[in-house]
């Protein structure tokens, strides 16, 4: 029996956001939007997701005198993502 | 588009950021050169102003440590002004770094009010410790070969005299932070051309 593939993260962009920020501490939007090639739209829409689900922290603040938002996994993103690698494993192990 | 994502997509997705997050090794470079430099610099206006000038104060050389002090805070604050991601790595470093340059302050404040016989191996000693650390962070083995090497200079040098660990130094901060310092800004040089 596999475990479900959490729906939140299964989606190209919003995984891709979180696989960022899994490996660091904090990161900028706009480093998040260069990375992952995604327009400033549809990246706010998926941050905005991630951070009602929980599983993201979204800071909003001036920097220089311009908005600047930026982004942190929270424990409950960590343990989503850990469960969602196991569950990825599941289905690649049976292929 | 969502529903036809398949696990290997995923796992390449996941793959694929996890790379776009690596260190930034060129600004670790920058600071090993800098403090490398000015720190090897000092150490032969030392050597200079004592064995061929023949200057009493010439410990009076170190002032310029306070010039690099004050650059490398300016440097900071703008460098962290324009940083747009902080990963674990930069934070392991940071607190490395400032821990070991408080050593080094306060070492040199002990140092200027006692005898000053053995306090270039601890020093040297400490150029170690750092480079060491950083090359296994890093996963650099120049750095660990170069904060190995420091250790061993570090012992020989407490067999000379004052002028001779004057120039142990040197060597040291030679093959522990610029000699690596170079090799890790021209990996990061060609990892990007």
């Amino acid at each position: 029996m596999f475990a479900e593939l959490d729906p939140i993260l299964h989606s190209q962009l919003r995984l891709a956001v979180m696989s960022l920020l899994i490996g660091v501490k904090e990161a900028e939007f706009i480093f998040i939007k260069e990375k992952t090639n995604a327009t400033a739209g549809n990246l706010s829409v998926q941050i905005q997701k991630l951070k009602e689900a929980g599983y993201i922290d979204v800071v909003k603040e001036f920097k220089d005198n311009y908005p600047n938002t930026t982004c942190k996994i929270t424990p409950k993103g960590i343990d989503a993502f850990e469960a969602y690698v196991k569950a990825l494993q599941q289905y690649l192990q049976v292929k | 588009m969502e529903n036809e994502f398949s696990p290997e997509e995923s796992l390449r997705v996941i793959q694929s950021m996890i790379n776009k997050t690596k260190n930034n090794a060129a600004n670790d470079a920058f600071y090993f050169l800098f403090w490398g430099w000015l720190t090897l610099i000092i150490c032969i206006i030392q050597y200079v102003l004592m064995v061929w000038v023949k200057y009493p104060k010439h410990y009076y050389a170190w002032s310029l440590i306070w010039v690099g002090v004050i650059y490398f805070v300016i440097h900071s604050i703008i460098k962290k002004d324009k940083q747009k991601v902080t990963t674990y790595m930069d934070e392991s470093m940071k607190f490395l770094w400032i821990g070991l340059g408080i050593t080094f302050l306060v070492l040199g404040w002990i140092c200027a009010f006692n005898k000053w016989d053995n306090c270039f191996c601890l020093f040297i000693m400490l150029y170690g410790v750092g480079t060491f650390v950083s090359g296994c962070l890093l996963k650099f083995k120049p750095f660990v070969f170069g904060g190995i090497a420091a250790w061993i200079i570090a012992l020989i040098a407490s067999t000379v005299n004052y002028e001779l660990q004057l120039l142990l130094t040197s060597l040291a901060l030679l093959v522990s932070y610029i000699v690596p310092g170079y090799m890790l800004k021209f990996r990061f040089r060609n990892q990007n051309n």
